[in-house]
């Protein structure tokens, strides 16, 4: 197991460095640039002096691969710059706006796992019959709606019609853990209504499959109880499915933050990453994409090293 | 099954007598449905497995061969519906409701199929399948379930229980898989065993060693055993009794031995011309233009479109009955006494389209 970890890591590993490249690499391929951006206004009524008095301050007057490489130290050192902006440590702005981020990203996750997951085991089991019909319906659904039309209905119906939920805002967890669940609840409910689709389709399939094959068969002809088949027999073969779906999952739910946060005001790093891009504060966007960029590849190592868990022929094709 | 009574445990505890009657199929008629399409697969079979016998089924594919043991097992799809008649020592299982007819698969009455190493769940130790499968069906715990299943691998010659039991199943051959199949059934005190194809996906020297292995589990554990394959080379080497299927209707049956080495209906002797030999193939079947399906039922005899010896009187369709008076040899057709005095009489069939080749040297089909 552990030749199969350092197996993945050592391709993990260049991934990261690779995006580190990309994400340093953002600055200079957006328009503008970090002094005009500093200076605001436009750098017209500036001498070239204090211009390259700025540069200098922030390192830009040295060769970029030699500004790739102070940056990339400095984020190994934990130390992720200043933000223009705002002028304080990047951590500082961004380290607040991670938690309420990661809850509506993991209870997202849960939600889409457990209820998507489960309508999707059903509905291959109940395949053909009115209930698979109907979960096959819903989760089509489900994947069509938009989630900014679904995140405006939810917060204008259940949080202003209804009084539900509170329509906007969000109390952190560490002022009241009720008010947290309270406020986190509609966005989580709208972010899980995509994947959650999205998975039930895939456990679906993965399922019906696994129940059509051979090892199926034998079970049942071997009388074993249904629950026995359906639990034990073929759902560890449909898991293998949802595994590799997290890290998708993950990525598409980062994306489906932004939308919610900005909807739902929620200080969290979907705010900050769209105030930060009309700010042109490039060390917060560089920053929030890295953090994001290493998540997935962190959670892609974790997948597959559960799939080898899971599946004994992963297991085998690896360490070989 | 502690508890739980009824006739699946009084029937568990009584060893069959040899020859007894353990499994009949009556007037069994199976139709698919499929919206408002209707295809029918079996057309009234009636079949009986005795204790300690095997009993081969033989035909193309569709014939109704493999529909025939789903129908006693319970597995059909649920587009099709059953009528007639499936006893299993005097209980009526067509009757049944699913949930007490799970209860005699496996413990009454088991089925393996042609798959080998797919036929187990590729993520789960062998050694846990068997047991699940034990346990199902266990009046024991762990420990008596355990005792089963080992005693079953011995039973199927699978040296080295320790290994094959911690193994999975992609790290086992086709052959050791299908004994593990075969052990399991085993294990869970099956009395009747469907085998469909259960050495078409193997080695020709692994299938002579499942062969083996079938017929000597049949005679130990006093088994019936329905064989089915397309190949009649394989029933002619551990069956007793043969039944000919085509298009949902047995057209032959009679003693291994005797329908092999001189057929009384035209199909039989149709399947052994197909079989190859060291000279290669003796002939083929003329094609038939149109699929399997219901033309037939137009009237006649079904195989006439296909026979080399129909006459005008095969436009009734033929019944089922003796080849010759006070013989246990059935045939489904006019011309069974002509058929079967050709091939006794060691004639070739001169004069009949497509069979120029055939002799009647088919005694290499003697057990």
């Amino acid at each position: 197991m552990t030749r199969i970890i350092l197996r993945r890591l050592a391709t993990s590993i260049p991934t990261v460095f690779v995006s580190t490249i990309l994400v340093f690499a953002l600055r200079y391929l957006l328009p503008g640039g970090p002094v005009e951006a500093m200076l605001g206004g436009g750098t017209g009524q500036y001498t070239a002096s204090q211009i390259a008095a700025l540069e200098a301050r922030l390192g830009l007057n040295a060769p970029v691969p030699v500004q790739y490489w102070h940056w990339l130290t400095g984020v190994l050192h934990g130390n992720l710059g200043t933000s223009y902006y705002s002028q304080q440590p990047v951590s500082t702005v961004i380290a607040p706006r991670v938690i309420p981020s990661l809850e509506l990203i993991v209870g997202a996750l849960i939600v889409s796992t457990v209820i998507g997951g489960g309508l999707g085991m059903l509905a291959a089991v109940k395949r053909g019959r009115p209930t698979g019909r109907a979960i096959q319906l819903t989760s089509g659904l489900g994947l069509s709606i938009p989630d900014f039309w679904l995140a405006a209905v939810a917060a204008g119906v259940l949080g202003l019609t209804w009084n539900v939920f509170p329509a906007v805002g969000f109390t952190p967890i560490s002022q009241s853990l009720g008010g947290n669940i309270d406020t986190l609840t509609l966005p989580v409910l709208v972010l899980s209504v995509v994947t959650g689709s999205f998975l039930a389709r895939h456990v679906s399939s993965a399922m019906a499959s696994a129940l059509d094959s051979p090892y199926i068969r034998t079970a049942w002809a071997m009388g074993l109880p249904p629950r026995k088949i359906y639990l034990n027999c073929a759902l560890r073969n449909a898991v293998a499915p949802v595994i590799t779906f997290i890290p998708l999952a993950f990525t598409a739910l980062v994306g489906g933050t932004v939308l919610v946060e900005n909807i739902f005001a929620i200080p969290g790093l979907g705010t900050e990453i769209v105030s930060s891009v009309s700010n042109e504060d490039y060390p917060i966007v560089q920053a929030i994409v890295l953090l994001v960029g290493v998540l997935v590849a962190v959670l892609n190592l974790l997948a597959d090293v559960s799939l080898a868990l899971f599946d004994p022929r992963i297991r085998n094709a690896i360490s070989e | 099954m502690h508890g739980r009574r009824g006739q699946g445990q009084a029937l568990s505890q009584a060893a069959p007598e040899p020859g007894e009657e353990m499994l009949r199929i009556g007037g069994l008629e199976v139709e698919f449905r499929a919206g408002p399409a209707r295809t029918t697969a079996l057309r009234g079979v009636d079949l009986t497995l005795r204790a300690g016998t095997v009993l081969g089924v033989a035909g193309e594919s569709g014939c109704g061969k493999t529909t025939s043991a789903l129908a006693a097992m319970g597995l059909l799809p649920r587009s099709a519906v059953a009528r007639g008649s499936i006893r299993y020592r005097g209980t009526e299982l067509l009757a049944l409701p699913e949930k007490e007819l799970r209860r005699y698969r496996g413990r009454h009455l088991a089925m393996i199929f042609q798959e080998t190493t797919t036929a187990l769940n590729p993520v789960i130790r062998v050694g846990d399948q068997l047991m699940m499968a034990a346990r199902a069906h266990g009046r024991g715990g762990q420990a008596e379930a355990r005792e089963r299943v080992l005693a079953a691998l011995a039973d199927v010659r699978l040296a080295d229980s320790e290994r094959v039991m911690s193994s999975y199943p992609h790290e086992l051959s086709g052959g050791m898989c299908q004994r593990v199949v075969i052990a399991m059934a085993v294990s869970c005190g099956s009395r009747v065993l469907f085998a469909d194809e259960p050495t078409t996906a193997l080695d020709v020297s692994v299938q002579e060693e499942i062969l083996e292995l079938l017929r000597g589990l049949v005679t130990r554990r006093r088994l019936a055993m329905m064989m089915i394959s397309h190949d009649l080379a394989v029933l002619a080497d551990v069956c007793d009794d043969i039944a000919v299927m085509y298009r949902g209707e047995i057209v032959e049956y009679g003693p291994a031995g005797t329908v092999l080495a001189s057929p009384a209906h035209p199909y039989t002797r149709a399947l052994l011309d197909c079989l190859p030999t060291l000279r290669g193939r003796r002939g083929t079947l003329p094609e038939l233009p149109s699929a399997p399906d219901d033309a037939g039922a137009s009237g006649g005899c079904r195989f006439r479109a296909r026979c080399g010896w129909a006459i005008d009187a095969c436009q009734e369709p033929p019944a089922l009955s003796p080849v010759l008076p006070g013989q246990p040899r059935l045939s489904r057709c006019w011309r069974s006494t002509d058929v079967l005095g050709l091939m006794a009489a060691g004639e070739s069939a001169g004069g009949q389209p497509g069979d120029a080749a055939v002799t009647s040297d088919h005694g290499n089909f003697d057990r």
